[in-house]
């Protein structure tokens, strides 16, 4: 009946949630030694499908195959013993365990019957590692290592099982440039032993130069399934939303204004600062780009009086902000910070939507303490209009908004303090090209209304396609400022990479 | 040794336990006799038996849960033990009828939380009346006395000298030690309180060992409660009262956290420790009975505040 050509075989499959038709009727399969891109936007269903493949869920009818084997049990045990790994998008390791006990979570070497084996343990684990490529401590705690060699971790854990399928769910989204070049490598390796991988991204640009098939996705039926070289970007973009988005950055590039915020040698030895300085005018998008750990989240979170300085000052609006103020104060002087983690930092997931958006400014909302129902009910329903934020009343908990419309609330809650600089931590992270599309033409009208905006970013794309200027940090220091005219992914990344180009003249 | 390394010693050791060799030299210069070897001997008898109750208070917290009951198991685990010492049975099977009790009241616990997935804090306040209540009722409300000269001899301090309730409950000490770094239950505590569902996904059986958690909870408190009836020679329906804040309060004080799978049972040691020498110490300086309970509590208090804020620290500084 069915083709055993195919490493895994899924057909027809259907999941439904209450309420919810996750899944209708899609069909997937993998040969063996490919890399197959599973592409589409948030609640296209990609999650739920690889969750049956990994045994988190069940399906609600629907067969899948593995080497023309039916699978007949669903749990992360029994797909463990077939060969299927999963990495999730979350973080899946146990933090204070080392990261030998994390590789061999469920099947610890065992001696006398009841003792875990520790030293075999940690020899095994070292082989798992050295067969990567990865030099880790196998000692050290999870919680010690950084995200990329976690994701590593998270990969020998996958390799310790007898491994024919590894999903991985955007594995990308909080790696530097660098860390995914040795992913890439590592994915290369797997591929090359015959190991058969699902890639779930959003990162567009990555697709063409890992990917060797793609199958696409859209509100939980199957789209297309294509070789990668025969579809392009626009293409891909197209087939998930349904829609063409002709250009995903809208700006209309306005003759900036006055001088909003003046940074003048800013130094930190606790966040690494060195003599930072940046401007920002009035109706203008300032990117910041550099690698991971460059500083730039600690540079705003300087501006923002969250992490203290030493030297050097801060003026905005023609004021100096002292060194002494309190994030509150730096509220109220009319800056905003939408951090880069909005489940941790950004909202609290089990209030609603109307309660997160007015949590910044109840004192602005309401001078004589009292809350009013009615006002804060016209305020917020304001925003739901305005940001197109889909949830069925301003009563709904936001843990229940996809991510998209999650990190709409985080900007309503911002806007409604009535900021004049906006900064911007990874504004997109994680959610999907459509919503992607508004919060950038929702950014650009903030511009166009005279406000300023920082716009710390990963994706290059992003970047040049937002920003009237672009600073590169590297290694705690700002190397250079680019005119929007002049700058390009080749010549951020030569500036923001250790051994490229020194900062040149400065403006 | 230079600056450093000095430095480096003084940063190594957990604060709490500065605490207590400060108290110590207090205590002492109050009292000649409160640092004679009699004198600690019969401070570790009287709270070597929390040691035991802490050690199994810590892997509950450190899988991320709450146990209020147990000091309602360390009590009706000894009332079954007074029983079976009455009815004549070997002192082998007492302690094993120690341990099945326990671990049943543990599985009880266990199976409401992991296999139903009830709250802890609810499920074990519950449970803690339950078995306070059926102690008072088998045992009519009053203290059985024990008989069994051995079985005394167990808890008792042999010619002024040999704690054998300290060593007893050493020995259940570092066999809780053992379970924590060498069995698959020990890294699972962990691996639940850290990230339970990750676990799950990786193929561990989160629902059976999370229930294991509390059975083995409820095991080594059982154990506890036999060397308890053999040191107080009586097992006493209210005996209990108040232990498991005791036990879960001198965990945290040792280091162990409730939120995301991190402490050890060897901390839970230092823990015990100050809460003994503070009590000990308020004899010795003859502060009124009355007073003790809010002092014991001002003392804890600061005492985790210091903690905290010194981890905080340390953990901001790396």
């Amino acid at each position: 009946m069915n083709d055993s050509s195919f490493l895994l075989e899924m057909k027809e499959i259907v999941k439904l949630f209450p309420g919810v038709r996750a899944l209708d009727g899609v069909d997937f399969n993998l040969k063996s030694g490919e890399v197959h891109i599973l592409l589409g936007e948030n609640g296209a269903g990609k999650s739920t499908l690889m969750k049956i493949l990994a045994g988190a869920y069940t399906p609600t009818s629907g067969e899948v195959f593995i080497e023309g084997k039916q699978i007949k049990q669903f749990s992360p045990i029994a797909a463990q013993k077939l060969g299927i790994g999963i990495i999730y998008q979350e973080f899946n390791l146990v933090p204070y365990l080392s990261v030998a006990e994390n590789i061999f979570l469920d099947h610890m070497p065992m001696k006398h019957g009841f003792m875990v084996d520790s030293k075999k343990m940690h020899l095994e684990a070292k082989k798992v590692l050295q067969s990567m490529n990865m030099n880790v401590d196998t000692h050290a705690l999870a919680s010690e290592i950084p995200v990329a060699q976690q994701q590593m971790v998270e990969v020998a854990k996958a390799l310790t099982h007898n491994l024919k399928v590894l999903i991985m769910d955007e594995p990308t989204s909080s790696l530097s440039s660098r860390e995914i070049e040795h992913l890439f490598e590592t994915i290369r390796r797997l591929k090359a032993k015959g190991i058969g991988i699902i890639y779930i991204s959003h990162r567009l640009q990555e697709i063409p130069e890992i990917g060797d098939r793609i199958t696409i996705l859209r509100d939980g039926q199957f789209v297309d399934n294509r070789m990668v070289k025969d579809m392009g970007t626009q293409e891909m973009i197209r087939l998930m939303v349904g829609r063409e988005i002709k250009d995903l950055y809208k700006r209309d590039y306005n003759p900036c204004g006055e001088l909003m915020l003046k940074v003048d040698n800013l130094s930190s030895k606790k966040s690494g600062l060195k003599d930072v300085s940046i401007e920002v005018h009035k109706g203008e998008i300032v990117g910041l780009a550099g690698l991971v750990g460059a500083g730039r989240t600690e540079l705003v979170r300087a501006i923002f009086h969250v992490d203290s300085f030493e030297k050097g000052q801060i003026i905005f609006k023609g004021k100096k902000l002292e060194k002494c103020l309190n994030p509150t104060e730096v509220i109220d002087c009319g800056i905003s910070l939408i951090p880069e983690d909005r489940k941790s930092q950004g909202l609290s997931l089990a209030l609603t939507v109307k309660e997160n958006v007015v949590m910044a400014s109840l004192d602005k909302l309401y001078p004589n303490k009292k809350i009013s129902e009615e006002k804060e009910k016209e305020v917020v329903s304001n925003y739901v209009k305005e940001l197109g934020i889909s949830t069925p009343s301003i009563n709904q908990h936001v843990k229940n908004l996809s991510g998209g419309n999650q990190q709409k609330v985080v900007l309503a809650k911002w806007l409604c303090t009535k900021a004049d600089l906006i900064i911007f931590d990874e504004p997109t992270r994680g959610i999907d090209v459509g919503a992607k599309g508004e919060i950038y033409s929702f950014m650009n009208s903030l511009a166009a209304n005279g406000k300023a905006i920082i716009m710390i970013s990963s994706e290059l794309p992003e970047i040049i396609g937002m920003s009237d200027r672009v600073y590169v940090m590297r290694d705690g220091k700002m190397i250079n400022s680019i005119d929007r005219k002049d700058a390009t992914q080749e010549l951020i990344l030569s500036y923001a990479m250790e051994g490229g180009r020194e900062g040149a003249d400065n403006e | 040794m230079n600056k450093e390394n000095v430095k480096r010693f003084i940063k190594s050791v957990p604060p709490v336990l500065w605490a207590i060799i400060i108290l110590i030299i207090v205590f002492s210069n109050f009292s000649k006799n409160y640092l004679t070897y009699r004198n600690l001997v019969i401070i570790l008898q009287q709270t070597s038996v929390l040691l035991v109750v802490a050690s199994a208070a810590t892997f509950v917290l450190i899988s991320g849960g709450l146990d209020l009951s147990l000091g309602g198991v360390l009590t009706i685990s000894g009332v079954a033990v007074a029983f079976a010492l009455n009815a004549g049975l070997p002192i082998y099977v007492v302690f094993i009828i120690g341990a099945a009790v326990g671990f049943a009241c543990g599985a009880i616990n266990g199976t409401l939380i992991s296999y139903l997935g009830l709250a802890p804090f609810i499920v074990t306040l519950g449970t803690q009346g339950i078995f306070f209540g059926l102690s008072l009722v088998l045992s009519k409300r009053q203290g059985i006395s024990i008989s069994n000269e051995t079985f005394i001899k167990l808890g008792d301090l042999i010619n002024g000298k040999i704690p054998m309730a300290a060593i007893l409950c050493g020995i259940l000490f570092l066999f809780a030690i053992f379970v924590q770094n060498h069995t698959r239950l020990g890294r699972y505590t962990y691996a639940i309180g850290g990230n339970r569902e990750g676990s799950r996904l990786s193929g561990v059986n989160t629902k059976f060992w999370h229930f294991m958690v509390y059975a083995f909870a409820g095991f080594l408190t059982g154990l506890a409660a036999v060397i308890l009836v053999a040191r107080l020679e009586v097992a006493d329906p209210i005996v209990g009262s108040q232990w498991e804040f005791e036990a879960i309060a001198a965990a945290i004080l040792g280091g162990t956290s409730m939120d995301i799978g991190r402490g050890d049972v060897k901390g839970t040691l230092i823990g015990v420790l100050l809460f003994t020498i503070v009590r000990s110490g308020m004899n010795v300086i003859r502060v009124p009975s009355i007073l003790q309970p809010a002092i014991l509590g001002t003392i804890l208090v600061l005492a985790i505040v210091l903690q905290v804020s010194i981890t905080n620290r340390r953990i901001n500084h790396e």
